[in-house]
């Protein structure tokens, strides 16, 4: 059974690129997608049995952060950020641990990240894997 | 009064009395001027924070609240930056006066004081504070006047409050006050019959002692449990918009069929999901129904009153709450209960009901509480439970012995009351405090209880916690600060020992004790170390989900992290205000780590070289810094191109493809809004002209509308890139932390690279040297053939010379190009190191906290914090130093002086800790310690110093190092003589060697200059005596010719080695001896030569030791 996955980014290309990664790998599916944390969150209402939500964090109208204090009330999904300001221990990504965010990767060249699978892909997929497995445990 | 109980008063009364001398003492030298105000303000403050405390302990609680506005005062000067003004001093001067009078009716008294007297002083001192601290500073000591007061009502007071609760160092009373204060605090009844006018929740500030605001210093508590979510209020905001949207939802489906019912109770499990994210335990427990077995069109109405009237009592008014203003908001969960009379408890015993859906929630209620007042009335029984773990805390650490039968008493009583409220893990927590078995364990379980307690109180309205006295979140943020230095302890050892983990197995409790750390500087309001905390979080959080185990350079973060809060908690708990540089350093350090374990610079060295705006800044990633850095080694320009990707597919799809596929590199790109429209800047880099890309943008986008090149960058020089300041004290710059072990590789590659390229050098200058003429007539004329003519012997001569004058260009740029090597290899040796000054600033640290644990007065020095030494060896050095001053400490008498040194030898580092204590202690773990060391060529010595204490010698080779030597032979092996020691060289057969006393042989270089001969060995046979023994080879090793090599030690002794061969200087890379030549003694390491030989590198100061 693949994980259901929402993916949250202002930028349409970045949501191909994504898309184009969860495809290959079979144990998660993009399920919904939206460009704003405000979408986001009306995506959820209509798509309650997500499991996952990868969440960039500078998009208009709501930003991720906005978004992660709704979802982490609204929704039992594991939520990983996937920004390019969230470079390890930033305070970007510290602010988004006390906000509770379970997981935090970075886009490895920028807001719009075409070679997000070839330098990101694997350490996405593990961490994506970790929390899954840890909601399983 | 038991005797114990007059000893505490009377405690109590002189304590108090002192403080109060040292508030006025204070006063009087702030009112006459004189020098260094920040110290008698630091003196001030200690004062009256040690009287409130004491105060406190007795539960005096209106002296206490006075002495807690006086404190909010001081603090304003201290902390905020307010100008201290003679009216700040005249309104102390006069809450001096009223304490003191309160001090001495109260040790006469055993009891409170009236409030009344003090009502003017405690306001104007509540209008001062408010003035100058914008009103952030509040009415911080009302919380204990409430509750002396029996409730008197003050809603502002209520929304202010700033509770403490730190544990004093005196002893609490046992708890004879408590059923005396008891009726006293019984608040409960004044509200519900009507006495209290208004009710404490005001509509626009939170009643769950959690909607503060950032004025609440507990409100910003950061929730223990990782997982749980800090409520602020921006999450309260959203919870309410949740809570208004579900009831309204709720109202809709009442009385629909089973379908509505379902719809209700998914939306009711909804917001109990989100209630459960926050820890709001009440409101979880009141949806709990909608989750249960048979949950109907009944249970759902029953449901819905009892959430408006929840969400009345602790937002206020707005919604359709279905109270007036002036009503009893726990009149509807009063109705219910009778209604059922008491059916409604039984049906929701907590076997009835099912866990509420996020189990992961710490203190998810299993059941509903039965009503509102129920919970109240059990609530306050947790006020003397709270207390009496308070009270046993202190016993157990001032008297030193485990009351087995209390502790089961009191895990009892915890675990019944909160078990009886639902509150599991609460429950589970008190339970911890049965097995107790030590004072540090007695703490832990102390914090755990009040961890759970913290989701509790979130979840309570402001006046309930009123009455409990005490808030856990403010005793949980008072213990970390208490226990701060045990917190940064276990961390250390953690971090230190815990190594050989990875993923989920490695330091289990980092992420809890980091939390823990978190409460201690929210305690202190060290922001940025708060911060700090959750990045370094981020950091571990990374690798652990990752699977990995921390590298090293994370670990020394953090490490590095634990030493400067130690320092900041101990200066902070002498009063004093903390330099806080450091925390700012290593946060930006954590945000560069990810960097340096990739081996590229950071994001800010490029930042900087490009010149990049302000909209670039912590966007590169590591890959992306990669790839900057090798854009800018080619030489490549830097192109900022604006996209608007929104409208126009095929020419977004054409320009995400001329990034990725042509000569363009990307680097990386931001985010752009403009207005509702999101842009994107791309940084890229290209070997193109700025026309090109100009023209390559038109062909893509011809209108021009949707790409715009805005920048053309190009790289500064590498130079403009300043180091790491010389004066830094850690001269730990951001680019200058410490490399792993790939560097040290890095090094060694470089050290080869460097040493084949003197191979070819060699081979170069051989070959330049050969006189091709003379070599082919020799040949000719062995061969018989007749001599060429003299003019072909000339051409070919001249032929020949221009040859070899090629060779000797090409061997001059060789020379060129190693000289460039053997600088990047010291250069990279060079950022290795680090000063002692890391090593020793946190010995420090950790000499202050062991002096104080033990309660000794003593003192440590350092000198020689500028020695620059590598960094694998401050690891090493950190535990061995430590062990050996814990050992000094336990001497006794323990040592009031003990003084560190460090100092660098050529080849090795060596400290030398001389004390003033009994020489006596320790012996036995010194030697054990010196055995150890031996593996690593260390040595330790320890002499006992005539006039008393003990001096400890320790030397350890140093590990990697860059060294210019002589390489010279001597039979069959290659030495290099470190040239820093060499005096001069001699050479002829004009030296005499003469017997001087004892056997020695000695040269003489002068007419007074005898220097002694000390032989090298031969060979690899006679390597183990002649390089260990003296005399062993007295012969071997004299040069044929009388060679010498005159070598001194930086003790200016000086020594004659004979060689056979000099056979030039050449930088080599020192490594440490391995395997069959780990035993020898006078030699420092081993280094590739040029020519692909090894060299042995000789020790000149063991061998001046030897000698």
């Amino acid at each position: 059974m693949a994980y259901n996955v929402m993916v949250v980014d202002d930028a349409a290309m970045m949501r191909l690129y994504i898309s184009s990664f969860l495809n290959s790998l079979p144990d998660f599916k993009m399920v919904a997608q939206a460009s704003n944390g405000k979408e986001a969150l009306d995506k959820l209402a209509q798509t309650p049995n997500v499991d996952l939500i990868l969440l960039d964090i500078e998009m208009p109208v709501m930003d991720g952060l906005e978004f992660l204090r709704h979802a982490k009330l609204k929704t039992r999904a594991k939520i990983c950020m996937l920004s390019s300001v969230t470079v390890a221990g930033s305070p970007l990504a510290a602010k988004a641990r006390e906000l509770g965010a379970d997981g935090v990767v970075a886009k490895p060249s920028g807001t719009v990240s075409h070679d997000l699978h070839e330098k990101t892909g694997d350490e996405l997929a593990q961490v994506m894997r970790s929390l899954m497995a840890n909601v399983a445990a | 009064m038991s005797d114990e109980m007059d000893e505490i008063w009377e405690l109590y009364a002189d304590d108090g009395s002192q403080a109060l001398d040292a508030m006025e003492a204070a006063l009087e030298a702030l009112m006459a001027g004189g020098d260094d105000p920040d110290r008698h303000v630091a003196a001030l403050f200690r004062a009256v924070h040690t009287f409130k405390g004491n105060s406190r302990v007795l539960g005096l609680s209106v002296v206490e609240s006075r002495a807690h506005l006086s404190e909010d005062l001081i603090g304003l000067v201290r902390d905020a930056g307010v100008l201290l003004t003679a009216e700040i001093l005249d309104c102390l001067m006069e809450a001096g006066d009223h304490l003191r009078r309160m001090l001495d009716e109260t040790a006469q008294t055993r009891a409170d004081v009236d409030p009344t007297p003090s009502e003017g002083l405690a306001e104007r001192l509540r209008a001062l504070i408010a003035r100058l601290g914008d009103g952030e500073e509040g009415a911080a000591g009302d919380t204990a006047e409430h509750t002396a007061e029996g409730g008197t009502p003050d809603p502002e007071a209520a929304a202010e409050r700033e509770p403490e609760a730190e544990p004093e160092p005196e002893p609490e009373p046992e708890l004879e006050p408590e059923p005396e204060r008891a009726p006293d605090a019984e608040p409960a009844a004044v509200a519900e019959d009507g006495a209290d006018p208004e009710p404490a929740a005001q509509p626009d500030e939170g009643a769950d002692g959690a909607s503060d605001g950032a004025s609440d210093e507990e409100s910003d508590e950061e929730p223990a449990q990782t997982g749980r979510l800090k409520l602020d209020p921006q999450f309260e905001a959203i919870f309410l918009d949740m809570v208004d949207g579900t009831l309204a939802d709720l109202d809709a489906l009442r009385g629909g069929d089973a379908g509505q019912i379902e719809q209700a109770r998914i939306k009711a499990d909804g917001l109990s999901y989100a209630a459960g994210q926050l820890g709001l335990t009440v409101w979880t427990a009141t949806l709990a129904p909608a989750a249960a077995e048979g949950f109907d069109a009944s249970a759902l109405d029953m449901m819905i009153e009892r959430l408006k009237g929840l969400r009345q009592v602790q937002f206020g008014g707005g919604g359709d709450a279905g109270f007036a203003e002036d009503d009893d908001p726990f009149a509807a969960f009063d109705r219910d209960a009778e209604d059922t009379d008491d059916a409604e408890p039984e049906a929701v015993a907590p076997d009835a009901v099912p866990a509420s859906p996020p189990a992961a929630t710490a203190t998810t209620a299993a059941a509903a509480p039965a009503t509102a007042s129920e919970t109240d009335r059990a609530i306050e029984a947790l006020g003397p439970l709270l207390r009496r773990v308070a009270d046993l805390g202190l016993a157990i650490e001032g008297q030193g012995k485990i009351d087995r039968a209390a502790l089961r008493a009191l895990a009892g009583d915890i675990e019944k009351t909160a078990a009886a409220l639902g509150y599991v893990r609460v429950a589970q927590a008190g339970l911890g405090f049965a097995d107790i078995a030590s004072a540090s364990e007695y703490r832990m379980a102390q914090i755990r209880f009040y961890e759970e307690l913290v989701a509790v109180e979130r979840s309570l309205p402001a006046e309930t916690l009123d009455r409990l006295g005490l808030r856990p979140s403010a005793l949980l943020a008072s213990w970390a600060a208490d226990n701060a230095f045990e917190i940064l302890q276990r961390l250390r050892d953690g971090l230190e020992n815990d190594t050989r983990g990875r993923g989920a197995s490695w330091f289990p409790d980092f992420e809890l004790l980091m939390r823990q750390a978190f409460h201690a500087c929210n305690h202190f309001q060290v922001e940025t170390a708060g911060q700090l905390t959750m990045s370094l979080v981020d950091l571990f959080s990374r690798v652990r989900l990752e699977g990995k185990a921390p590298d090293v350079i994370l670990i020394q973060i953090a490490l590095g992290f634990i030493d400067t809060m130690e320092l900041v908690f101990d200066t902070l708990n002498q009063g004093d205000i903390p330099d806080i540089a450091r925390i700012e350093q290593l946060f930006e350090e954590a945000a560069t780590v990810s960097f340096l374990a990739s081996g590229v610079v950071t994001a800010r060295v490029i930042e900087e070289r490009l010149g990049l705006g302000p909209e670039f800044h912590r966007v590169l990633s590591p890959e992306s810094v990669r790839a900057a850095q090798s854009a800018i080694e080619a030489g490549l320009k830097f192109f900022v191109i604006r996209a608007d990707l929104n409208n126009d597919d095929k020419m977004a799809e054409a320009f995400l493809h001329w990034l990725s596929a042509g000569k363009i590199r990307m680097i990386t790109n931001v985010t752009v809004f403009q207005g509702d429209i999101t842009l994107f800047d791309f940084l890229v880099a290209a070997p193109l002209a700025e026309d090109t890309v100009v023209e390559a943008m038109v062909g893509m986008d011809p209108a021009g509308r949707n790409l715009q090149l805005l920048q053309t960058l190009e790289a500064k020089p590498e130079d403009g890139q300043a180091p790491g300041a010389a004066g830094d004290v850690t001269g730990q710059s951001s680019d200058a932390l410490p490399m792993g072990l790939d560097t040290m590789r890095f090094i060694e590659t470089i050290g080869e690279m460097s040493a084949g390229q003197s191979m070819i050098g060699t081979m170069l200058d051989e070959l330049a040297a050969v006189d091709l003429v003379r070599d082919l007539d020799f040949a000719v004329r062995q061969a018989g053939m007749p001599r060429p003519d003299p003019r072909l012997m000339g051409l070919l001569r001249d032929h020949f010379e221009a040859h070899q004058a090629r060779l000797r260009q090409i061997g001059e740029a060789q020379s060129q190009l190693n000289n460039q090597l053997a600088e990047l290899q010291e250069q990279s040796v060079a950022l290795r190191s680090r000063p002692a000054d890391v090593l020793l600033k946190p010995l420090q640290t950790f000499f202050s906290t062991q002096t104080r644990a033990a309660g000794l007065n003593a003192r440590l020095s350092v000198a020689g914090g500028e020695v620059m030494i590598d960094q694998s060896m401050i690891d090493q050095l950190r535990g061995i130093l430590r062990q050996l001053l814990t050992l000094r400490l336990a001497a006794d008498p323990a040592p009031r002086k003990i003084h560190v040194s460090v100092s660098r030898q050529e080849d090795h580092i060596r400290f030398e800790l001389s004390d003033d204590g009994g020489a006596e202690a320790g012996e036995l773990e010194i030697a054990a310690i010196a055995r150890d060391l031996k593996a690593d060529r260390a040595t330790l010595r320890r002499v006992v110093r005539p006039e008393g204490g003990l001096r400890l010698h320790l030397s350890m080779p140093l590990h990697m190092i860059a060294l210019e030597g002589m390489v010279v032979r001597v039979g069959a092996i290659h030495y290099v003589l470190p040239i820093e020691a060499i005096q001069r060289i001699h050479q002829g057969s004009a030296q005499m060697c003469i017997s001087a006393a004892r056997g020695r042989r000695m040269v003489r270089l002068g007419e007074d200059e005898l220097v002694p001969i000390r032989p090298l060995a031969r060979s690899a046979d006679s390597a183990d005596s002649a390089g260990g023994g003296r005399g062993a080879g007295q012969g071997q090793g004299e040069g044929q010719e009388g060679l010498y090599v005159i070598v001194h030690s930086d003790e200016d002794t000086r020594l004659a080695i004979p060689v056979d061969e000099l056979l030039g200087q050449q930088l080599v890379l020192l490594r440490p001896l391995q395997g069959v030549l780990g035993h020898l003694r006078d030699v420092s390491g081993v280094a590739i030569l040029s020519g692909g030989d090894v060299g042995v590198v000789v020790s000149v100061s063991r061998l001046a030791e030897a000698a």
